[in-house]
């Protein structure tokens, strides 16, 4: 069992470094043109309800976003945009 | 397989500095730029449990976590909880409980890569470091095994972690691995999670990486591997005996317009592996004995919330979950448990949970229960 669990985690690891190591972390077109009311609809979902622009204020929601983005990895892509989205919205 | 996480820390690090290089030193720390947030949940605990025709009802726990945020920088933040709570301990008998749950450091060298050194949740699976939370678990309990007293797995580790998220076409991929005291063998080859001080030179290697393989990042697979030298240096017995945990993770979380709500179904599955060793009963125990030290667990969520109804019924969410526990022999009773809810949610992160709760312990009885939790996010 160690080394079947050793062997799909390796792999996963590989996978992850030849994207990093090999320019292959880009987004597709559809993904990159995501605004940030989408990305906000998508990713909070994943693991609470979404919060409405108004639960905390523009400064705040600097911070949660740098928050989530370490706690939920989010790409710094999409915490950019669903902070601009929340911030605007607010 | 520790070679291999030293390789991907020194990856990483040329991945890091490269992308320093490529995007410059855009972030300002003037003074000035420190933004901080103050937020938390607050909840209490109460249930009524039946057995053997008898029933007990008890608020069992109230309490508040605080979690403070300060963002230094673009770059630098620091994130800390800690939590307060009042616990029934028998009979007209109540503790007070304050613990660290995280603090850490965190430092963002790159769109893909951050640091983070200090006490942090534990990234094997979701459940710990995700979803624990009393207002983001749906259920009132934790799932046997993966949260709570009986968890196969460390609730917090000290030391340093690496993550981050990478987009790879229309897909997403997220990883974190992490370098900490690991857990420490007990005597009767079970492991303790307090790794406030290591007893032995060997420091545990953790990683996780997520898949989230649609562009609409609905659906996450995700795989842990956790290795540690639990036995104490020079023990006789215990000097070098390791410990590993492997994890498999899902999260499939979708508006569904046919159903005319959320539907969201999650699980994880722990195996626990403890290298063979000869335990003793006690001091006048000169022969010992062994046994297979692997235990697993495993849980599986189901909830759905019609988000598209009208007033009472939109905030209404019906979640169900079944969890068992399949204990290394000698180290406990294998148990089960079915749990039904229907929450209630007053806004996005605060909730009445009203659970009925089915326990099938190996051996024994079922016992049921019913548990209410009312969870304020702050």
């Amino acid at each position: 069992m160690k080394k079947i669990s050793t062997a799909i985690f390796g792999i996963g690891l590989f996978i992850v470094l030849a994207a990093m190591l090999s320019n292959g972390c880009t987004a597709s077109a559809a993904v990159a043109e995501k605004s940030g009311s989408q990305l906000w609809g998508e990713n909070c979902l994943r693991c609470h309800n979404s919060p409405s622009p108004g639960s905390f204020s523009d400064a705040q929601w600097e911070v949660v976003g740098m928050h989530m983005e370490s706690r939920a990895n989010l790409t710094s892509d999409e915490t950019a945009k669903i902070v601009e989205f929340l911030k605007s919205a607010n | 397989m520790k070679k291999i996480y030293f390789l991907t820390l020194l990856l990483l690090g040329m991945q890091a500095a490269r992308a320093q290089d490529a995007e410059g030193s855009a972030d300002s720390n003037d003074p000035g730029n420190t933004k901080f947030l103050l937020t938390g949940y607050a909840y209490l605990d109460a249930s009524v449990a039946f057995a053997g025709g008898e029933s007990q009802s008890n608020i069992d726990e109230s309490g508040f976590n605080s979690i403070f945020v300060w963002k230094k920088s673009d770059k630098l933040m620091f994130e800390g909880e800690y939590e307060v709570a009042a616990i029934s301990s028998g009979y007209g008998k109540w503790a007070t409980d304050v613990a660290l749950e995280y603090a850490s450091m965190n430092y963002k060298v790159s769109k893909y890569l951050s640091f983070q050194a200090g006490k942090f949740l534990s990234p094997i699976g979701t459940f710990q470091e995700r979803l624990h939370p009393k207002w983001i678990n749906k259920l009132a309990s934790a799932p046997v095994g993966i949260g709570g007293a009986t968890r196969m797995q460390p609730g917090t580790e000290i030391g340093f972690s690496a993550r981050g998220g990478v987009p790879m076409g229309g897909a997403k991929l997220n990883y974190i691995v992490w370098l900490s005291n690991g857990p420490v063998l007990n005597a009767n080859g079970s492991l303790g999670y307090k790794n406030l001080a290591d007893n032995n030179k060997g420091k545990a290697l953790g990683g996780r990486i997520g898949l989230l393989p649609f562009s609409n990042s609905s659906f996450e697979i995700g795989v842990s591997e956790y290795t540690a030298t639990v036995g104490t240096d020079g023990d006789q017995y215990y000097d070098g005996i390791g410990a590993n945990i492997f994890a498999l993770d899902f999260n499939f979380v979708k508006q569904v317009p046919g159903l005319k709500g959320i539907i969201d179904i999650k699980g994880q599955y722990n195996a626990l592996k403890v290298d063979d060793a000869r335990y003793f009963t006690g001091p006048t125990d000169t022969q010992g004995y062994t046994f297979d030290n692997s235990s697993n667990t495993y849980y599986a969520q189901l909830a759905y919330r019609p988000t598209s109804a009208t007033g009472f019924v939109k905030n209404l969410e019906l979640v169900g979950r079944y969890a068992a526990v399949d204990f290394a022999e000698t180290l406990g009773t294998d148990q089960n448990r079915l749990t039904l809810g229907l929450n209630y949610w007053l806004n996005w992160n605060s909730v009445v949970k009203l659970n009925f709760e089915n326990i099938d312990v190996s051996g024994q009885s079922s016992e049921q229960a019913l548990l209410v939790v009312v969870a304020f996010g702050l």
